[in-house]
């Protein structure tokens, strides 16, 4: 039965010929019939058509019960709509254009969404993957002490496995070019965690973890291809890491990534008897565990809670620290979640607004298709098929606009990739799949009913009588414009609401670029410089704390930082543990020497430490504000100096003068747990000498911190990695190749890496709020755009049925500027409301931006009036203009006009 | 013209089943004078919707239709019964006398009083 009703829907050509063949034959047996009852032939045929009921109506019944009549109403309205769209390329072409737009916004941000929120990490049952962190009072992640490691591993009952890890670089050497490269430190279940075994080789195993054993790697598919010319008989060779050989026992799987992280290698996580890493001091390991059946995120977090608290027990040194687990994913995504969500806000918002042109556009030409629609109610198409032939026009629309946007969106996604890489986590695994498709699809639907529902009602709501007359108005135009002006309203509060979203975020990034970052950026380049452990590092004085251990590295620095000064076109070089904007990364404790101590380890005060090599605060133009800058005389053999910053001098010496004050970077020795540090421990106490101006360390948009600034060679407190600082004469990246050459003399063996210019730095540190604030400041402009011409259109239409009223008042002696008041007054009510709407929306919505701000509140009243008298203006210009063109006919064309 | 009846819903159907029971393949044309005729020409029936109704039988499997000539030489779409179409129109015939029956009881009553 369905299926004889499906084919109808096909070969229709044949049943219809056969249909018109049949009735002729039935109405030429009528006719004879009517004939041979001695009708004339004209009588015979009347009656039987009436008889009949008509060919036409006929036929329509037929085909009604021939096909399924909703598939073949469609395809008839899509056929119409179709050469509805061909007749009018102008208003197709807009909307076309709105919508790829619209739609193509939301397709990208849906496809963004989608990778980092909805799909699974690239790990077999990843939602069981859970980040396990250590975190302090204020829920702030910290790190967990290998020892506290350990326990969690064995003793929590919550997870199949739970792994920990770290990372550091290591130096690639025994190759043509040394190479520093990252390397995750973990242990042993690290990949069985993630179900990920390595594709070629084995895994690490808990053999590994033995101290001895441990000089065994996992290559990356990438390093492997691209170092080693994806050698097949890889596996077994050796490499040196660290100037240590160490044996490739398996390569991972293409693509893999860990946190977003472009993992080169991993290496065991191994400890010699003694090592000092190894101690319930040094935290610096993060977790990662797969839950075990039926255990959820929550329990196990309880249960390592319990453990947690009885290491504290044993360790009180622990105190005050907790547990917190979380999901893998939702780890990645954290620091993305807000900008994520203003973004996809933003298009929304912009769709919506689309959404209110077009309907308004669609109105619009409802009104100038009555005549064609009262047309056809009047030769009996019912209303609900007129309905749903304009909705089916607007939804085909839509759904072109759809097919565009995929377009749109597939030329976006191309340069997400290559543009955000560092905004944004997990940017290679966005891409156009079923469910991008399927939210495009779904959005064009909506969409095209949205903008198409109010236009069709009120396209339907005609009386045939009336509307077949010509130029007769009807009570439908009144309520009309009232749709068309509100629809206009919440266009201009939307709007004002985006506008002001991208007001905020422009101000912030003004304020942030008004930053005194504390230093001179032009014309400055900045290398890392990494010196291998093994050669640079007595590992014997380095366990008893002595700094000789540090003397080869010392001079390493000093003679590469001199090699580079004296090259032509450099005017200061100099070398810091730490850049600037890289962030607070080294944190130590201060003691004064002439204060009384306090109570715990944990109350003393907090500093950024940073060791320097050379003219670092002439080469970064840090001014000195008070005594001197380190010279060559302040050496190991030297006293023991330091500088301090403003922001030091400030916090714990009131703006007072500290030089020639005693402190240290080490915690006194009572104050040192037992069992940590050799007998002979003594703290190095460091005279302060000079002031120097406050630098951002950690970001732009936070206050420096105290620091400590010492000269490397007093005090490298282990640091074997500085970044060269190098303020040239002009192009500072001209002088990469001599800097690259003089190193490569004093030591080979030693990578560069990170070369980027100091003003290259400065633009990365702001990368992730300056595309905010463009992509915001784009889609509030087009939104600007769009708003106005919304306006603009219900004027101009509503002046233009205004016209003969014009002409009247006109003729009776009103002045142009009377009119000019009585047909903006509309536009003022329309503008107005819009803008009372969206300054409260606004004040509702700008909290969600609180996060992403900076220096500037979320109800800023300048950027709340600024904007505000923006879109009152471009608004009332907007209304302005038809109204002023309505006044300026003369009364007697206005009165021909219709 | 006033007193000539509908055609009350459902029954449009039985009435071609019937008539092609009687009078074997039959053109639409026919079908409609047939039951035209057969009322007592108390039935007011627009000939046109006979066409859908026919076509629904059609698909529902209970006649099938043929190009054939007619009486006088004229090429014209027969209809004929199929076997199913004779178990429905038994069917509706027995289902037909069962709710005429029943409403009959309703009115016997009030003929009575």
């Amino acid at each position: 039965m369905l299926w004889r009703r499906v084919r109808g829907l096909f070969d229709r050509d044949r049943r219809e010929r056969e249909l018109e063949e049949e009735l002729a034959s039935h109405l030429e047996m009528h006719v004879e019939d009517n004939l041979r009852a001695g009708m004339s032939r004209e009588e015979a045929r009347r009656l039987a058509l009436m008889k009949l009921g008509g060919v036409e109506h006929t036929k329509e019944l037929y085909r009604d019960r021939r096909g399924l009549p909703m598939v073949d109403m469609l395809v008839q309205d899509v056929r119409l709509g179709l050469r509805m769209m061909r007749r009018s390329p102008g208003f197709t072409g807009v909307a076309l254009l709105v919508l790829a737009l619209g739609i193509g916004a939301n397709t990208v941000m849906f496809s963004v969404v989608a990778t980092l929120l909805l799909r699974p990490l690239p790990y077999p049952e990843s939602s069981r993957l859970q980040l396990v962190q250590t975190v302090d009072q204020s829920h702030r992640p910290t790190a967990a002490a290998p020892p506290d490691y350990y326990v969690y591993r064995s003793a929590n009952r919550g997870f199949l496995h739970l792994a920990a890890f770290y990372s550091r670089p290591f130096d690639l050497t025994g190759l043509e070019e040394p190479e520093r490269i990252r390397v995750l430190i973990v242990s042993s279940e690290f990949l069985a965690t993630l179900r990920t075994p390595p594709a070629r080789g084995r895994d690490l195993g808990t053999a590994d973890e033995q101290w001895g054993n441990h000089r065994v790697v996992v290559l990356s598919d990438g390093l492997w291809r691209r170092r080693f010319a994806a050698d097949p008989a890889m596996v077994g060779k050796r490499i040196t890491l660290d100037s240590e050989a160490r044996t490739v026992v398996g390569v991972l799987p293409p693509r893999f990534r860990f946190l977003g992280l472009d993992v080169q290698a991993l290496v065991p996580m191994a400890f010699a008897p003694g090592d000092n890493m190894n101690s319930h001091n040094n935290y610096f390991l993060t977790m990662v565990g797969r839950l075990a059946a039926g255990v959820t995120a929550e329990r196990a977090e309880a249960d390592l809670g319990r453990i947690s608290e009885a290491i504290i027990a044993e360790h009180p040194e622990n105190r005050g620290s907790a547990i917190e687990v979380r999901s893998l994913q939702g780890a990645l995504v954290a620091g993305v979640k807000p900008t994520l969500i203003v973004l996809s806000a933003t298009v929304g918002f912009v769709l919506l607004i689309a959404c209110a042109n077009l309907a308004n556009l669609l109105l619009a030409r409802a009104a100038v298709r009555r005549r064609e629609i009262a047309l056809r109610v009047a030769i009996g198409a019912s209303r609900r098929r007129v309905l749903g032939q304009l909705l089916t026009e607007s939804v085909l629309l839509a759904a072109c606009g759809g097919a565009l946007a995929l377009l749109v969106a597939w030329l976006c996604l191309g340069s997400i990739n290559t543009l955000s890489q560092t905004v944004l986590p997990r940017t290679e695994d966005v891409r156009l799949d079923g469910w991008v498709l399927a939210f495009t699809a779904a959005v064009a639907l909506v969409t095209g009913a949205l903008f198409g529902l109010a236009p069709a009602l009120r396209g339907v709501d005609v009386d045939p009588g009336d509307a077949l007359k010509e130029g007769t108005r009807t009570a439908g135009d009144a309520r009309g414009h009232r749709v068309r002006a509100a629809l206009v309203a919440s266009e201009i509060a939307m709007s004002l609401v985006l506008l002001i979203g991208a007001g905020l975020m422009i101000e912030s990034m003004r304020r942030l670029g008004r930053v005194e970052a504390g230093f001179d950026p032009r014309g400055v380049l900045t290398v890392q410089l990494g010196v291998p452990r093994r050669k640079y590092v007595d590992a014997e004085l380095d366990r008893r704390f002595s700094p000789l251990a540090y003397a080869r590295a010392a001079r390493f620095f000093a003679d590469a930082v001199e090699q580079v000064r004296v090259l032509p076109g450099v005017r200061a070089a100099g070398a810091i543990s730490g850049l600037p904007l890289m962030g607070e990364v080294w944190g130590k404790s201060v003691t004064f020497y002439d204060r009384p101590l306090p109570a715990t380890i944990r109350d003393l005060p907090p500093i950024q430490y940073r060791v320097v090599v050379g003219d670092y605060f002439r080469a970064l133009g840090v001014p000195i504000l008070a005594g001197r800058a380190f010279t060559e005389a302040d050496t190991g053999e030297g006293a023991k100096v330091a500088i301090v910053n403003r922001e030091m001098a400030r916090r714990y010496w009131n703006d007072g003068d500290p030089i020639g004050k005693v402190l240290s970077v080490n915690p006194p020795l009572p104050l040192m747990p037992r069992g940590t540090v050799p007998a002979d421990y003594e703290p190095a106490l460091l005279t302060v000498v000079g002031v120097a101006g406050d630098v951002h360390y950690g970001a732009l948009s936070t206050p420096p911190l105290p620091v400590v600034y010492a000269p490397f060679a007093q005090g490298s407190e282990g640091t074997t990695t500085m970044y060269l600082v190098v303020r040239a004469e002009d192009d500072p990246l001209r002088l990469v190749p001599a800097v690259r050459e003089r190193i490569r003399q004093i030591d080979p063996d030693v990578p560069l890496s990170a070369v980027q210019t100091m003003d290259a730095r400065v633009s990365a540190s702001v990368a992730q709020p300056r595309l905010q604030t463009i992509v915001l400041a784009a889609f509030a402009s087009l939104a600007l755009f769009l708003a106005a011409v919304g306006t603009y259109g219900v004027m101009s239409y509503a002046a233009r049925q205004r016209t003969r009223e014009i002409g009247i008042r006109m003729a009776l002696g009103a002045t142009s500027r009377a009119i000019l008041v009585l047909l903006l007054r509309k536009g003022l009510v329309m503008v107005g409301t819009g803008l009372a709407v969206g300054l409260v929306g606004a004040v509702a919505l700008m909290r969600g931006l609180r996060s992403l701000l900076f220096g500037v509140s979320t109800t800023d009243p300048l950027v709340f009036a600024g904007i505000t008298a923006i879109l009152a203006v471009v608004g009332l210009a907007a209304a302005w203009m038809p109204a002023r063109r309505a006044t300026r006919l003369a009364p007697v064309t206005a009165l021909r006009e219709e | 013209m006033a007193d000539k009846a509908d055609v009350q819903p459902g029954t449009l159907a039985l009435m071609v089943l019937k008539t092609l029971q009687a009078m074997g393949p039959l053109h639409g044309y026919g079908v409609a004078r047939r039951i035209e005729q057969t009322s007592g020409l108390l039935l007011a029936i627009n000939y046109g919707t006979l066409y859908p109704a026919l076509l629904r039988l059609e698909q529902e499997g209970y006649v099938t239709s043929e190009w054939g000539v007619s009486d006088n030489n004229r090429r014209a779409k027969f209809y004929r019964l199929t076997p199913a179409g004779r178990r429905q129109v038994d069917k509706e015939a027995r289902d037909w006398e069962r709710t005429a029956a029943i409403l009959a009881r309703f009115f016997a009553p009030k003929a009575s009083r």
